[in-house]
This record gives C-alpha cells, sequence and structure tokens, in this order.
C-alpha cells in the first residue's frame, strides 16, 4: 500500500493536476539520477560536464529539481558520459508516483558497460534490482564470504576417510567454481 | 513509503493558516507542482533530491523554486524545534522580476520563524489544498 498514492487518488482525477505532478515527478528524477550516477562515479560536475561536452555552469542548472527544459539529446550526451544506454518510455500515472516514492540512491544507480553484471558473466542473477548496482565492494565482500561458508560446509559432511571425490559423489570443492556465480544472485 | 519528515504551516495568531490562504488561491496546475514538492520533501527530505531547498539570503529561511506561468516561491524553515525532523511552512510567495511579492518575504518568514520558536503552538500539520 502506498501513502502517497491513497493521498493522490482523489487528485488525480483531475487531468491537468495529474499530468502537472508528473511532470514535476519526472524533472525531480531526472535531477536527481543525474547527481547519482554522477557521485557514483566520483566525478565533479567539471568533469561530466567535459565528459558530456557541455559547460560546467550548465550541468549545474540541470542538476536541480526546478530545472524542467530537458532534450533527449542533451540527454544522450549525458548518458554518453556515464556510458550508459538512455531509455525513454511512456508509462501508467501509478508507475511514476510509485517510482518516484521509492526513489533512493540505490534505485537510481546503473553500472557502466564495463560494471554490467550481464556482460561479465554468463551466468548472472537477471533480477533488476542486482543488474540496477551491478557490482559493488559489498557484493565481492559477500561473495568471498558465501565461498568459505561453502568450504566449511563441505569440511562437516566430509567422510573422516574422505579423499577426493569419494562414492557419495560429493566433493567440497566441486561448487566452489559455481560459488561466484550463486555469490552474485545473493548480492541481488 | 512512510513519509519520512514533517511539514507544519505556520499559523499567525489573528488570520489563521495562511499558508493555506495562499495555496488555495493558487491555478490548479500550480498547486499540483506545489503538492509534488512538498510530497518530496516530505517523503525524501532535503538530501536526496539536488535543489529542493534553495537559500533566500536570510538566515535559516529556505525557498522552494517552482517553475511556471507564475513563478512560486514558499518559503520555509526546517523545524525550528532541534533535531526534529520537520519543516514549517510560513508564508507563501511568488518572485516577479527576480523581486519577492509580498516584498521582503524572507524577513517576514523570518519573523515568523521567531515568534514559532517563541510559540510552538503556532503551527498545525500542513492543510493540503488539492
Amino acid at each position: 500500500m502506498s501513502e502517497l498514492v491513497d493521498k493522490l487518488r482523489p487528485e488525480f482525477q483531475d487531468e491537468e493536476y495529474r499530468h502537472a505532478y508528473a511532470e514535476e515527478c519526472l524533472n525531480t528524477m531526472i535531477a536527481t539520477q543525474i547527481k547519482v550516477l554522477r557521485e557514483q562515479r566520483e566525478m565533479t560536475q567539471s568533469t561530466l560536464a567535459s565528459c558530456a561536452e557541455m559547460l560546467q555552469p550548465r550541468l549545474s542548472v540541470m542538476e536541480s529539481a526546478d530545472y524542467s527544459s530537458w532534450s533527449v539529446n542533451t540527454l544522450k550526451r549525458l548518458a554518453r558520459a556515464f556510458d550508459l544506454a538512455l531509455s525513454v518510455k511512456f508509462e501508467a500515472f501509478s508507475d511514476v508516483v510509485l517510482d518516484f516514492e521509492e526513489m533512493s540512491r540505490d534505485s537510481l544507480s546503473r553500472p557502466s558497460f564495463n560494471d554490467d553484471p550481464l556482460f561479465r558473466s554468463a551466468k548472472v542473477n537477471t533480477h533488476r534490482s542486482f543488474r540496477r548496482r551491478g557490482y559493488s565492494e559489498a557484493d565481492r565482500q559477500t561473495a568471498q564470504g558465501l565461498q568459505m561458508e561453502i568450504r566449511f560446509l563441505g569440511q562437516l559432511v566430509e567422510f573422516p576417510n574422505h579423499t577426493s571425490r569419494d562414492n557419495s559423489g560429493y566433493s567440497p570443492n566441486q561448487d566452489r567454481g559455481g560459488a561466484d556465480e550463486a555469490c552474485v544472485g545473493v548480492a541481488g | 513509503m512512510l513519509a519520512k519528515w514533517t511539514i507544519f504551516d505556520y499559523v499567525d495568531p489573528v488570520d489563521g493558516n495562511l499558508f493555506m490562504q495562499w495555496s488555495a488561491r493558487l491555478q490548479k496546475k500550480e498547486r499540483a507542482k506545489l503538492n509534488q514538492r512538498l510530497d518530496s520533501l516530505a517523503i525524501h527530505g532535503p538530501g536526496l533530491i539536488p535543489g529542493i531547498l534553495s537559500p533566500t539570503g536570510t538566515p535559516s529561511i529556505f525557498k522552494l523554486k517552482i517553475h511556471g506561468k507564475v513563478q512560486l516561491r514558499p518559503l520555509l524553515c526546517e523545524g525550528p524545534g532541534r533535531g526534529e525532523d520537520a519543516f514549517t511552512l510560513l508564508l507563501g510567495a511568488f518572485e516577479i522580476s527576480n523581486d519577492y511579492v509580498p516584498k521582503g518575504a524572507p524577513l517576514m518568514a523570518a519573523r515568523m520563524r521567531e515568534c514559532l520558536i517563541k510559540d510552538v503552538r503556532r503551527r498545525v500539520l500542513h492543510e493540503r489544498v488539492s
């Protein structure tokens, strides 16, 4: 249940009202995502402006909730500077409102191509929440932790006289190669 | 998601909730933009959305910049209670030709904030005008 949707349900019965409200959501979300993506890449406004072939003062104006003069061309240049694809879609009002309500640093972060999990490994969790972030230091630590846990469990079930792969069909290290893939899923 | 920040309206002892009265006089489209900005502040606070609060040049008084045919400049302060996750809407204003209407609006808002600090009963939970 969304407290915001409940509040907006009667207000959105008015066409002019809902379009004005959604437009403000769009402006707010674009400006916020540009800032989040820039900070995710540890770029300054000057660096990003230079990569996107624009002046820093212009970028500064765009990184503000009250900016509304977006053009697809400008957004394409920013996408290129972030090494991201630009996606422009038409959405239902409910999706816009829920996205806006759930907006956070994490939900707006996106991996550049080099950190895009789908292009790094053949077997990967394709869940959107994971794909959005890509690999983080926390994911790598989780991966290492999970590998250790699997090794530990392997020792627990190991028979005393066990040498290598025995008749049980289990080898403590057999899943080690798969642990990297498994941890990718856990990280999501 | 529940609102993290509470929004209040300043209440004048004689004229009542001036911010609500100002909101009620706005066109529908302007009211929608204002409500979206106030929802942004209530849900996300001042930390996530860049430029959601702009300084006015008067200490502790901020403005929301809402563009359109009419430039809305609602004036507000954080708190003013210490450590509370709240904002108080003090005064509804416009910006016309780089000047506030009413003239000197940030100073008026600062005086309202002082009154509120002296008497915390001079505010109510924000009364939204749909």
